[in-house]
């Protein structure tokens, strides 16, 4: 048998460790999720009944994604009041996604045919679940910031950032899917 | 240890415990309390399949809403397949075998203190906890569980009102499922965690036991195949309530009205179902291997034979599984090419799987066995994990599915292959580890009679079953006996259900030991297996919280 000799451990460099390897799995399961999601779609679409729509909305949407993408790299490549205006943009333009979002999936759901028109029941699909991981990602993002303001306040703006990115990829990803393949 | 137990109270320490061995013990005996519903609804289900016409007024007293004077109602019967299949698979096996014996040894086997985030942890199990309490309220539903089979196919689960079952039952199942996946995912992040980056430095990855590296390819496969079983389930609950058609096909009549809509795919669904579906076979499976790798270096006295290539091999059979989910759908009408495509791929699962069983030969040949009782599962599943693999290569083909698909055979084979082989790694575990956990030994005598009973009535309930179906025996029938050509198979059908009824009251050897043992069994001293893997190493672990650790030397 091999024998292993163990050193001395340290304690935080591991609990960084761990939170990056469940956030790069988290954001992986993230990634799935939204890949069977369009696979449904490209199946769905081919069929007859298959009717696409436009709207502007999306194009305002996706603009508050990117707010928040910049303002998330404003924070992170500067230092005092330009940070703190860093990541008022990421709150502000947060905001004003999740608002646009809710009221488009309202929208949606209240209108005349509801979602029996299946373009509309995808960007509901999509939408919906894109709000969901956008709430938890933004309080993720939040908690992790406040965590690591007091020690090593790079740490946790990486992972906000990696988060905030991700969550914006993945809003061109699915605008793409649902206007850009017409 | 999360907290120190002396100053907890009774609530904190044991109820919402953040110690990782509190919730696997949590996780065990809430799969155990789950198990014992599911094996019942099992018995009911053979009963019906031998002894269709029989009078059961006695049960039906128990189980009114089931039975019609006396007879089973055949919504019931579906209810019954579809609870037993969900609740085994995932509510039983998954739980016991990954949130048990996962949350209590990762941390012991990486010689962490806890899992890499406790408060998750908890909250993993209290999830799990509410989502078994959903699946069995759903028993409580005015018009009953759901009854689509643990598969859902739609439209029987996309259609309110397509069958008694398919109404509340069939949300109750979605939502239950909801938080079962939401649970699973929050572990699989805590594994992976604990895992990469919480081992005692020094510590490598191939270093640790193949108990843990399957844990680790378990919550990958979790993590990664549960999405689509998440994505199908909020697309069904949208076509069940908001309207729209992901799966619902046009044209269905529903008690003689076209219902409205449609344009959708049911295969859609199964596609969606079985990239986690098939996935799932292995998150049941690869601990049972890991658990037997292990046991057979403990019980031979020395390393399981070709310990990296069994860790290849897992990978091999991780990456592979989510490249032949196609096979359970040959009879979809896919395209012959593509069958082709998934036949192929299903056979080179072969290939890893392979390796592992030659491996575990080399690891037993002239070796001096300890046949004590965990060893002894662990020779049961290698005896499984064989059989049921040898019928899975006949249905990863096409031409012999397409005759075998949807019959007794298949059954047979996922039954042997596994849940035979997960249910026997449960087994193998908690001999195994019963020390570990509650620092007393469980009988010998009594393990030993129960391992012989169970491998033998195992064999009888399910092996017989390949000849039931190669006969054309379809699964999921209510009545076999209403098609002539099945009526010889009576019978064997009856043999098959008294096989499962020994099985069944088997099963009370292992609670009578497993109840008897936690105050009266001998007590066990701190390595009475002579392992060398962490866990049984005395005193508390350290981990990486303690700067001061100790510099232990490790042998696996």
């Amino acid at each position: 048998m091999r024998t292993l000799a163990l050193a001395s451990p340290s304690r935080s460099q591991a609990e960084e460790s761990a939170l990056r390897v469940a956030v790069v799995a988290a954001l992986s399961a993230t990634m799935m999720l939204f890949a069977s999601l369009a696979s449904a779609l490209l199946v769905r679409r081919a069929f007859e009944d298959w009717r696409p729509a436009s709207a502007a909305w999306p194009w305002i949407l996706l603009g508050f994604g990117l707010a928040a993408s910049a303002g998330i790299e404003i924070a992170a490549r500067s230092q005092g009041r330009r940070r703190v205006a860093g990541f008022a943009i990421v709150g502000l333009s947060s905001s004003l996604y999740l608002a646009g979002a809710l009221f488009v999936l309202g929208s949606l759901a209240s209108g005349e045919l509801g979602l029996s028109r299946p373009h509309d029941a995808f960007i509901a699909l999509l939408l919906g679940v894109h709000v969901l991981h956008a709430i938890l990602g933004t309080a993720f993002a939040a908690r992790v910031l406040r965590a690591t303001s007091g020690g090593s306040p790079e740490s946790g703006l990486a992972l906000a950032r990696l988060v905030t990115h991700f969550l914006t990829a993945l809003l061109v990803f699915i605008l793409i899917l649902l206007f850009g393949l017409q | 240890m999360s907290g120190d137990r002396g100053s907890q109270g009774f609530i904190s320490r044991y109820v919402f415990s953040l110690d990782h061995r509190v919730i696997g013990l949590q996780y065990l005996l809430t799969a155990m309390a789950m198990a014992i519903v599911g094996g019942l609804l099992a018995l009911l289900v053979r009963v019906q399949i031998a002894w269709p016409d029989h009078d059961y007024t006695w049960i039906s007293k128990i189980l009114p809403g089931g039975f019609d004077g006396g007879v089973m109602k055949p919504e019931f019967y579906a209810a019954l397949f579809t609870m037993h299949g969900t609740i085994m698979i995932f509510f039983v096996l998954s739980a016991a075998l990954i949130g048990g014996f996962g949350n209590y040894l990762i941390p012991l086997q990486v010689g962490a203190r806890d899992m890499a985030f406790p408060r998750l942890n908890a909250l993993s199990y209290w999830i799990y906890a509410v989502s078994s309490v959903v699946i069995l309220a759903s028993f409580f539903a005015p018009s009953g569980p759901a009854a689509s089979g643990w598969t859902a196919y739609p439209p029987l689960s996309a259609l309110k009102g397509a069958i008694p079952g398919s109404n509340l039952g069939q949300d109750l199942w979605l939502v239950a499922m909801a938080l079962f996946i939401v649970s699973f995912t929050l572990g699989g992040l805590n594994f992976l965690a604990t895992i990469m980056a919480m081992r005692r430095p020094g510590l490598s990855m191939l270093g640790l036991p193949l108990f843990t590296w399957s844990m680790f390819f378990v919550a990958i496969l979790g993590l990664l195949a549960f999405p689509s079983l998440t994505a199908a389930s909020i697309m069904l609950l949208l076509d069940r309530h908001a309207g729209s058609s992901f799966f619902l096909p046009a044209g269905v009549v529903l008690s003689g009205d076209l219902v409205p809509g449609g344009g959708g795919s049911p295969i859609l669904w199964q596609h969606l179902f079985w990239f986690l579906g098939h996935p799932e076979v292995y998150i049941l499976m690869l601990p049972s291997l890991g658990i037997t790798s292990d046991l057979f270096t403990v019980f031979t006295g020395r390393r399981v034979f070709g310990y990296k290539s069994m860790v290849i091999a897992m990978a091999l059979i991780s990456g592979m599984s989510f490249l032949v989910w196609g096979h359970h759908m040959f009879v979809s009408g896919m395209s012959p090419f593509l069958g082709s495509a998934f036949a192929i791929t299903t056979t080179l699962i072969a290939v890893p799987s392979g390796i592992k069983v030659f491996n575990w030969i080399a690891s037993l040949w002239n070796r001096p066995l300890r046949l004590s009782t965990p060893m002894l599962w662990a020779l049961g599943i290698f005896s499984l994990f064989v059989t049921g693999g040898l019928s899975g290569i006949w249905l990863g083909q096409t031409q012999v599915d397409i005759q075998l698909h949807d019959t007794a055979f298949v059954v047979a084979h996922f039954h042997i292959i596994m849940a035979g082989a997960a249910l026997f790694g449960v087994f193998a575990g908690v001999h195994y580890w019963f020390p570990l956990f509650f620092g007393r030994m469980m009988s010998e005598r009594l393990g030993i009679a129960h391992f012989l009973t169970t491998f033998v009535f195992y064999y009888a309930t399910f092996f017989p079953m390949h000849l039931a179906g190669i006969r054309g025996q379809i699964r999921r029938v209510y009545d076999p006996y209403q098609y002539e050509y099945l009526q010889p198979l009576a019978a064997m059908n009856g043999f098959i259900t008294w096989a499962a009824i020994a099985l069944a009251v088997s099963q009370l050897l292992f609670f009578w030991n497993f109840f008897t043992s936690l105050r009266g069994g001998a007590r066990a001293g701190v390595n009475p297996w002579g392992a060398a893997s962490l866990e049984w190493t005395e005193g508390e672990p350290e981990g990486p919280a303690e700067p001061e650790a100790l510099n232990p030397v490790v042998e696996r």
